[in-house]
């Protein structure tokens, strides 16, 4: 997923996933992320290795975050997800 | 040195002492609070939970995978912040050099909780810096 219009597409669909009746959003914002190239890194919680994913740009290793799995999905993360896909488009 | 050693070292090595930012839940229909947490140095590394307190735990907890994760590939890590950063967008909360559990300033000052009222106090106790409203 590459361009002007999808990327608008993403962030349209980034944020439906932050909306308040909304239960989960997790695995559609580490889908999002995969779809420009991010990768999975691993797991990062010992002791609930699915319940924070790990994601980073292999090419642009300073972009990374984690996305928290179960439960809705703040606001916050999805804005960070924001970020790491605009900041990869003017890398 | 290999991987596994190399694994350990960083296992045994205390967490820095980032700054903890905690984001207040907004209302949600099925009134069930939802709180996020990041560091401030790291906003990235990010956590959640239906209370401060576990949003909190969890955060500190997968710290160093997230670091082992940087280290392996060669990404710099941050040095912890010596001031807290000015809020972000107007909507957080706690910024506490280690976390707000982490040094609480008595042993009353501590989580979890959610009524914002009950942080403002917290964090009054804990010495830490409220940022926003």
């Amino acid at each position: 997923m590459s361009g002007e219009v999808n990327l608008e597409q993403g962030m349209a669909l980034l944020v439906d996933l932050s909306r308040a009746d909304r239960t989960t959003g997790g695995l559609e914002v580490g889908a999002l992320l995969e779809a420009w190239g991010f990768v999975h890194g691993g797991p990062v919680d010992t002791q609930e290795p699915e319940q924070a994913l790990f994601w980073i740009h292999p090419e642009h290793p300073q972009l990374h975050m984690t996305v928290p799995i179960g439960g809705p999905l703040p606001r916050f993360v999805v804005d960070y997800a924001a970020h790491l896909i605009r900041t990869l488009q003017t890398e | 040195m290999n991987r596994v050693l190399r694994g350990l070292l960083d296992s045994l090595r205390p967490p820095p002492p980032y700054h903890v930012r905690l984001h207040w839940p907004p209302p949600r229909p099925d009134g069930v609070e939802w709180w996020l947490a990041n560091f401030e140095e790291l906003p990235g590394c990010m956590a959640q939970g239906t209370s401060m307190g576990e949003a909190e735990a969890k955060l500190w907890r997968i710290l160093p995978g997230y670091l082992r994760q940087l280290r392996r590939r060669g990404v710099p890590l941050p040095a912890p912040l010596t001031a807290p950063a000015a809020s972000i967008e107007g909507i957080s909360v706690v910024l506490a050099p280690g976390g707000v559990q982490a040094q609480p300033a008595e042993s009353g000052a501590t989580l979890p909780m959610g009524a914002v009222g009950e942080l403002r106090s917290v964090a009054a106790r804990a010495d830490v810096v409220l940022v926003g409203s």
